[in-house]
């Protein structure tokens, strides 16, 4: 492990921030997401309320397509606040492999180094 | 109070034959058999055996770990799962459950975006009020509906091949970070 600290250089580091950030925020924006997907259904009251002057089961019960209208508008919000979660952890993890990666080759072209001088101390 | 709890599992325990013992240990049955149960049973083999044998894999992990192999886990994929040396920075489960939730969501993109797409439709919302369209008002709505096919048809494009190729690009950077890993 102390070998992997000291080979996290500052590229590493802000790369490993970047992937921090964008774990933060998959977590805050499918939450704001599922707010959003709420707010449709908030939005559809509203409707209700100022063009029927109802409430959304009784704007419903005269209106019904707009149930499947509503379903259809909330699971198109959250499934675009999935894509976004999706792609940001996927950019979290991609960075953390790239950076894993990279640690691993310059851990093989350490020891290699080291394997030499070895050899070349003992040749001697 | 855990001390006595385990004291008394430890008395039971320690009564029992051990190849009754082993093959509880074996089984490794986390539903049955507490993890308080385990550590004693350990203890005991530890004494009457000079080597403790594996444990299986517990049930729930075992399942989990089942779905997906079911779900075309690679060679390489289930010796990466498999292997002690893992990375540190991330998690390898947790890299193979997102490529699944992505494959899961850009399909259900598809779907979602279709129905989306249907509703918007007048011939569609015209269908679902059970009052058809005439063949003259289905003529005059079509181009709009040409438009609104062509949209959600570039919707489903700029969403799926996206998602389609962060799950490549995730399984590429993890197949590479392994590679380095064997090689290092």
């Amino acid at each position: 492990m102390k070998k992997q600290n000291d080979l996290f250089d500052w590229k590493h580091l802000k790369l490993w921030r970047i992937s921090f950030i964008a774990d933060f925020l998959a977590s805050l924006v499918i939450a704001a997401f599922a707010l959003l997907a709420f707010w449709e259904a908030y939005r559809y009251n509203q409707i209700a309320h100022n063009q029927f002057q109802t409430d959304l089961l009784g704007f419903f019960s005269r209106e019904p397509i707009y149930i499947l209208d509503m379903s259809l508008q909330m699971v198109r919000v959250f499934l675009q606040g999935a894509v976004y979660y999706l792609v940001l952890k996927g950019v979290a993890l991609g960075l953390n492999m790239i950076v894993e990666t990279d640690i691993n080759y310059k851990e093989k072209a350490l020891r290699k180094v080291q394997n030499e001088r070895r050899n070349s101390s003992t040749d001697l | 109070m855990s001390d006595e709890i385990r004291r008394q599992i430890y008395n039971e325990l320690n009564l029992r034959e051990t190849e009754d013992l082993l093959e509880i240990w074996r089984k490794n049955d986390r539903k049955e058999w507490s993890d308080i149960a385990f550590e004693v049973i350990r203890e005991i083999l530890s004494k009457r055996l000079d080597e403790i044998p594996p444990q299986e894999i517990p049930g729930d992990d075992q399942e989990e770990q089942e779905s997906f192999e079911d779900n075309r886990l690679e060679e390489w994929e289930v010796k990466l799962l498999d292997d002690e040396n893992q990375p540190e920075l991330y998690d390898t489960l947790e890299v193979l459950k997102l490529r699944d939730n992505i494959n899961k969501v850009a399909t259900g993109v598809i779907v979602a975006y279709v129905l989306l797409g249907l509703s918007n439709l007048q011939f569609g919302r015209a269908l679902l009020r059970g009052m058809p369209m005439s063949f003259s008002e289905t003529m005059q709505s079509l181009p709009n509906e040409i438009f609104t096919i062509l949209a959600v048809g570039l919707q489903i494009v700029l969403t799926y091949f996206p998602l389609k190729a962060l799950a490549q690009i995730l399984r590429i950077l993890m197949e590479m970070e392994f590679r380095s890993r064997k090689a290092s």
